[in-house]
């Protein structure tokens, strides 16, 4: 156990509580209780009219004594799974809120990691503010649009540029590809990066960025390669091949550590000079302006000086720096979230910081899981080792049954299978959810798409477009958008399908990519997908620029750029190494024919369902998909994603595994799982009698 | 904070980027018509977002038009810099800082409309349009801009484009309810005939009711009441007029008269007085407000020009957060505040050309020039070019030599006006030979020494003055003493002068506007008769003298007889002296000569003028024949050609 700050409990009394708040939050008049209150404005047109309760009544001691929280001293609220974690920021964003002087225009910023939950505070706050939307001087918003609006964007440009008033940032994912991006081959890195086979692979400075905390460049190249650039120095692949080098040059200094790192940071600073930022850079910036400029440290600081973190276990290691400048300032930090769970380490996000961090905050808790019922609260407390005492407040409607198992061959099957227990039990599939590990897999069973659709993008569009579900036709919009979009000069965000700077019109771009594929599509050769992918891309190639020559007609007069655009000569390459297999074919079938909503574990963080399946991936070689190897054997980050999932239902929870050998069955039920079977053949035997 | 830098590009008269800097406090743009005066101010209404809501939005005109056509803006550019943010301020407009926490403000606007016919406006602040930006911010400036040739009437009286509502609203601000409801129970007293005081309403609601229960019948009849129109806030305070008194303190009701009947000045000072009254509101939700003024001069004579400018200079100075910005074509405004406060506008070649005064170094002359720069001599910043003269005789004659001096060099050169009016050049009579003073707005001179200068072309004319000769005579003792006598030289003579004015003359010359001039040989008027000018000024003088007979009159009609023809110059100083002596007798006097001989020429020259045949076919002949009328020495005419614009041989 952790020793936490001390915990200053003035208020004992929850009606007490309940009273301090009403006053401010509803502005409760004196003499009359809480409960008074809000009878009286039941009736009128106040903020309690909408509700069936009083807001302030339902809530527990645990989570008043929070919204009452000082603000003149950091804290933490250790908040588990399912205690209204959300609702309790959003009512202490509105307390502080309507307390505050506005007048000196320093506020309060409450910042999440996903749009969903600023969209929750935003409306918790709007419920009790009633200011027409605006909570100026306040901010409600991501922590990484905080970050860069608030700080990289407007401070971190270097060069002193007076000629232009614009020196954004434009931000490339350390995901992209030159093949998709051909300007990004400027920014290709002396250095290769070679494997243990000896294959040669370039590195863009998209894929560099600086830790701070390691004091050394990252080199990221997707498929599981993220390297330390001292540790690859030190390679063996690279080490042979300096070797070589020397030998073959007659010269013992060449290519030695300092060089190749300074290579690596010349990359990066062309870069970055040039106002390219990857998501990582953009934390750095942020820092090294709170490094380099006290001046605006201090500023910034005064203006918000609050700031409220929900998730604060999602926090990585740069970002607690960012926030430690702000502090350092004098900026008071309120810490929301559950260390169980911490499920980002793809951020280099590691729990133990933040723990570190908020040992000398007061400490706040909520234990309390409103969502789900006792047996699923302790089969996900159990999963974890969780000692703390959480109480689950839901309805238990399946008792024994809460909690179950699917085998499975394949994931269709399983599904099939979750949909008849639904059936039986009386849950609505609307209410419920398939929960997977791997973006893949959901992508197979929500969007009919192979793996190839992000490479391909307009093989996949091409044969999504003929497809007449609406959804296959906005997914073919959005991918045909990204890759032309490219031959535009590109976007600065996926919006309006990737319209491109230069283009004006969103409308008219919309009208540009449905004309394009709509030409396309009628084209045979561009519609013949049983060649090879090097000879697509060479019909690709030949008919494409007909096609942009004849629709780019109505879009020129809204192209900033008109004149300019050339189409005879735009670069369409075959992606390397598989330019002789044969072109893969969507699957247009229609997989899940009920309405049940497919997410992955990231994305359904702070969600609630009646009824949720959590996909075991088949084998243990998935990233923390597997259910023995990673939720109940693994190690600490791959258990919190299994307790993630399972946390997620009110009801019932299930986990579809594969087919099971004895002594698996025998684990998983000692976990307190039961057979899905059972309940399906006692079903099955009723109908029988019946 | 205050603003301290304006960037035009691509709009009204702005092809290229135009800045102008700006003082904290008080700032009044002068300069010609056309020059740009009220295309700063749009950009900055336009940027500040003054009164939004009926703001015109941007149109096809606004975007910079070459005369040909040919030439359209891409974008309208505009940006602003504020400087001086104190520390509350920094953290107010942090949106709005770049990294050294200056705030910047930039708008941009495309040229082509969307399918609407919308001009797009994109606005941000800092250095980056990815930040983010807080449109509240804008809520602490305050932008008020009184336009020109205001129709105060029209604000005054009630109605929706009512100032004198806008200053309500802002007094009430959210305390709306009361007056709301107070005039509500007034009017439902009226209405519901309270007390059976309004019998006339109830009485036509019953006729009325009645009348459609007989023609409907009680199956289709309706029933109507009678009631006000709906009382809102804006209602109450737009039907709210002002009425004058034309003495203070006046409490009496019964007396105040209807504005209409008042004067169209007062009803303007009326209406700048309510725009200022708002000024007394601006609470502490107010960092900035910029006061934006174009001719406040309107309607309003020299003295109360007078007492409003000095008012406003004193209202810039005690408010902290205040800054004005004016647009006059007065120059009793203009020379009635500090010349720190003037920024000269003109525009050249598709820029607005903006010069602080402030910025041009008059280094020690600086009081001299406050004090000196009066109502005529301001001037000098309205117009096209300028000359400078030591007094009275140069001032009344010039103008009259400018129009033989333009039309013989548009006979043998380039075109040029044909007068100094129509060539909006001024001459300013310094009065006496302080040049060093007023050359510092246009050269580095002296112990002035900065890169600003006013981008006009200046000529100062100024007298060679030589020492006075010594000669010795015999004093009634018979013993040899010095005596100083007047000097006057012959060309030969090649005289140096003494004038003090003589030795700027290198270094203005080096400047890029301004140049000086001085007279080959002694005075102004002895150099005109020594250019041979003789016949002329001896009949002036001879009608002026008051005895018609006697030796002057005999001696002018001698002169006159020679035509101007001299064999030696000896004999033409003779005759010049002669007339440059009696010139200054109390019996004529230098103004009065100058003003006659004035008179004659401009007599000769409409003469000359007269004689152009409707078809102009002799135009050039006659045109050729006007510098007959006087011979103006070289140096005069270089001046006029110099101010003018032209090309003088250096």
């Amino acid at each position: 156990m952790l020793l936490y700050g001390l915990v200053v409990v003035k208020l004992v009394n929850r009606e007490e509580c309940c009273n301090l708040v009403a006053k401010i939050l509803c502005g409760k008049q004196k003499g009359i209780d809480y409960k008074r209150c809000y009878e009286n404005s039941k009736t009128t047109n106040g903020i309690c009219s909408l509700s069936q309760q009083c807001r302030i009544d339902e809530k527990t001691k645990e989570q008043l004594l929070y919204i009452l929280a000082p603000i003149d001293q950091d804290a933490f609220l250790e908040a588990c799974a399912g205690s209204g974690k959300t609702e309790v920021v959003g009512m202490k964003a509105a307390y502080e809120m309507i307390k505050w002087n506005n007048v000196s225009r320093k506020g309060i910023a409450i910042l999440s990691f996903t749009n969903e939950a600023t969209n929750v505070i935003k409306k918790r706050v709007g419920e009790f503010l009633k200011k027409g939307g605006s909570v100026y001087p306040h901010y409600v918003g991501t922590l990484s649009s905080f970050i860069h609006g608030y700080i990289t964007q407007p401070y971190g440009y270097k060069c002193i540029d007076n000629s232009s008033n614009n020196l954004s940032f434009r931000i490339v994912d350390k995901e992209e590809r030159p093949y998709k991006n051909h300007w990004l081959i400027k920014y290709c890195c002396e250095i290769k990066y070679i494997d243990k086979d000896g294959n040669k692979t370039d590195i863009y400075a998209n894929q560099i960025y600086f830790d701070y905390q390691h004091q050394d460049y990252l080199i990221y190249l997707g498929n599981n390669v993220e390297v330390y650039f001292k540790e690859y120095y030190r390679s063996k692949q690279f080490q042979d091949f300096v070797n070589n080098l020397r030998e073959m040059k007659q010269n013992n200094w060449m290519f030695g550590m300092d060089y190749c790192y300074k290579l690596i940071k010349k990359c990066k600073d062309e870069f970055l000079n040039d106002r390219f930022a990857n998501f990582e850079d953009m934390n750095n910036i942020a820092y090294e302006v709170m490094l380099n400029n006290s001046k605006l440290q201090t500023v910034i600081s005064k203006r918000f000086q609050l700031i409220i973190i929900d998730e604060c276990q999602d926090l990585s290691w740069i970002e607690i720096q960012i926030l430690s400048k702000l502090k350092e300032k004098g900026t008071i930090l309120h810490l929301v979230g559950d260390i169980n769970q911490a499920i980002y380490e793809f951020k280099k996000v590691d729990s133990k910081f933040v723990k570190e961090y908020v040992k000398y905050f007061s400490y706040f808790k909520l234990t309390n899981n409103f969502r789900s019922c006792q047996p699923i609260v302790d089969i996900s407390n159990k999963l974890i080792n969780i000692q703390n005492v959480i109480t689950g407040n839901n309805q238990n409607k399946y008792d024994a049954n809460s909690v179950l198992y699917i085998e499975y061959n394949t994931a269709i099957e399983a599904i099939e299978k979750y949909l008849g227990l639904l059936k039986q039990l009386g849950v609505n599939s609307r209410n419920s959810a398939i929960i997977v590990k791997q973006n893949k897999l959901k992508n197979e069973l929500l969007y009919t798409l192979n793996n190839n659709e992000d490479i391909h993008l307009l093989i996949s569009a091409f044969q999504l477009w003929n497809s007449l579900l609406p959804l296959n036709k906005y997914k073919a919009l959005q991918l045909a958008g990204k890759q032309i979009s490219k031959w535009f000069g590109g976007a600065n965000s996926k919006k309006n399908y990737y319209c491109p700077l230069d283009i004006e019109s969103a409308f008219a771009w919309r009208i540009f990519i449905k004309d394009v594929l709509e030409e396309c599509t009628l084209n045979a050769r561009l519609m013949d997908f049983t060649l090879q992918y090097s000879d697509w891309y060479k019909n690709a190639r030949s008919n494409l620029p007909v096609i942009f020559k004849q629709t780019y007609q109505d879009l020129e007069k809204y192209d900033k750029n008109a004149g300019n655009r050339n189409f005879d000569n735009f670069t369409y390459r075959t992606p390397s190494k598989i330019g002789n297999l044969k072109i893969e074919m969507i699957d247009l079938n229609i997989k899940i024919k009920e309405n049940i909503d497919v997410t992955t574990i990231h994305g359904s963080k702070g969600c609630s369902f009646d009824s949720v399946m959590v996909i075991s991936s088949i084998n243990n070689r998935s990233d923390g998909g597997h259910w023995k190897n990673h939720w109940i054997d693994g190690n600490e980050p791959e258990k919190r994603i299994g307790y993630v999932a399972s946390t997620r239902p009110r009801y019932l929870l299930v986990w579809a595994v594969p087919i099971l050998k004895d002594d698996d069955r025998i684990l998983l039920e000692s976990y307190g799982f039961n057979s899905a079977d059972k309940v399906l053949n006692v079903q099955a035997n009723v109908d029988g009698i019946l | 904070m205050h603003i301290s830098k304006l960037n035009i590009t691509g709009y009204k008269n702005c092809q290229f980027n135009s800045e102008i800097e700006f003082n904290k406090g008080l700032n009044i743009l002068v300069g010609e018509n056309g020059a740009g005066k009220t295309t700063i101010i749009n950009s900055l209404r336009l940027i500040l977002k003054e009164n939004e809501s009926s703001y015109m939005n941007i149109n096809e005109d606004d975007f910079y038009r070459s005369l040909d056509n040919e030439k359209v803006a891409e974008n309208i550019k505009i940006d602003v810099l504020f400087d001086g943010l104190k520390p509350a301020e920094e953290i107010t407009f942090l949106t709005w800082c770049d990294n050294e926490l200056r705030a910047q403000l930039h708008l941009e606007v495309c040229s082509i409309p969307n399918v609407k016919g919308y001009y797009k406006k994109e606005i941000w602040g800092g250095k980056s349009k990815s930040s983010i930006f807080e449109e509240e911010t804008f809520e602490c400036i305050d932008c008020i801009y009184l336009p020109p040739l205001r129709n105060a009437e029209d604000k005054l009286t009630n109605g929706r484009s009512s100032r004198l509502a806008l200053l309500l609203k802002k007094q009430y601000g959210d305390n709306r309810e009361k007056i709301v409801e107070t005039v509500h129970e007034f009017n439902n007293k009226i209405t519901n005939n309270v007390d059976e005081k309004y019998n006339e309403i109830a009485l036509a609601k019953k006729n009325i009711n009645d009348k459609l229960l007989e023609s409907l019948g009680e199956k289709f009849g309706q029933s109507i009441n009678l009631q006000f129109a709906d009382i809102t806030f804006n209602k109450i305070v737009e039907s709210i007029k002002m009425v004058f008194f034309p003495n203070c303190f006046e409490t009496d009701i019964k007396k105040f008269r209807d504005i209409a009947i008042n004067s169209l000045g007062y009803n303007n000072l009326l209406y700048i007085a309510t725009v200022f009254a708002e000024l007394e509101l601006l609470k502490e939700n107010n960092l900035l407000t910029i006061l934006l003024i174009e001719e406040p001069e309107a309607h309003l004579h020299p003295q109360l020009q007078v007492k409003f400018i000095q008012y406003i200079e004193q209202l810039s100075k005690s408010i902290e957060n205040i800054q004005v910005i004016i647009t006059t074509h007065s120059p009793v405004l203009a020379s009635s505040v500090s010349v720190d406060n003037l920024i000269h506008i003109k525009e050249s070649n598709g820029q607005i050309q903006a010069t602080p005064l402030r910025s041009v170094n008059l280094a020690s002359s600086k009081n001299y020039v406050n004090r000196w720069l009066d109502v005529t001599k301001s001037t000098l910043v309205f117009s096209r070019g300028i000359i400078l003269v030591e007094g009275i005789s140069e001032t009344m004659l010039i103008p009259e030599l400018a129009k033989i001096c333009l039309a013989k060099y548009c006979a043998t050169q380039s075109d040029l006006p044909g007068s100094l009016e129509e060539a909006g050049i001024s001459v300013i009579n310094i009065n006496g030979i302080n040049f060093k003073h007023f050359m510092k707005f246009f050269a580095s001179i002296d112990d002035s020494n900065s890169e600003v200068k006013l981008p006009i072309r200046c000529s100062g004319i100024t007298d060679n003055d030589p020492e006075k000769a010594t000669e010795y005579v015999e004093d009634k003792d018979g013993k040899k003493v010095e005596k100083k006598i007047e000097y006057y030289p012959i060309s030969s003579d090649n005289p140096s002068g003494a004038n003090s004015a003589l030795k700027l003359i290198k270094d203005i010359n080096q400047s890029k506007c301004g140049r000086m001039f001085n007279s080959p040989l002694k005075t102004f008027e002895y150099d005109l008769c020594m250019n041979r000018n003789t016949k002329i000024m001896a009949q002036v003088l001879q009608d002026i003298w008051p005895a018609k007979t006697g030796t002057i009159n005999k001696k002018c009609g001698k002169i006159i007889e020679l035509d101007n023809k001299y064999i030696y110059d000896e004999q033409l100083r003779e005759d010049s002296k002669f007339i440059y002596e009696h010139i200054d007798r109390d019996e004529v006097g230098k103004g009065i000569f100058a003003q006659v001989l004035a008179d004659t020429i401009k007599t000769l020259y409409d003469e000359k003028k007269l004689q152009i045949a409707n078809d102009q076919s002799n135009l050039e002949e006659v045109n050729k024949s006007i510098p007959d009328i006087f011979n103006v020495p070289e140096y005069i005419e270089n001046a006029i050609i110099w101010a003018c614009g032209g090309e003088i041989s250096e």
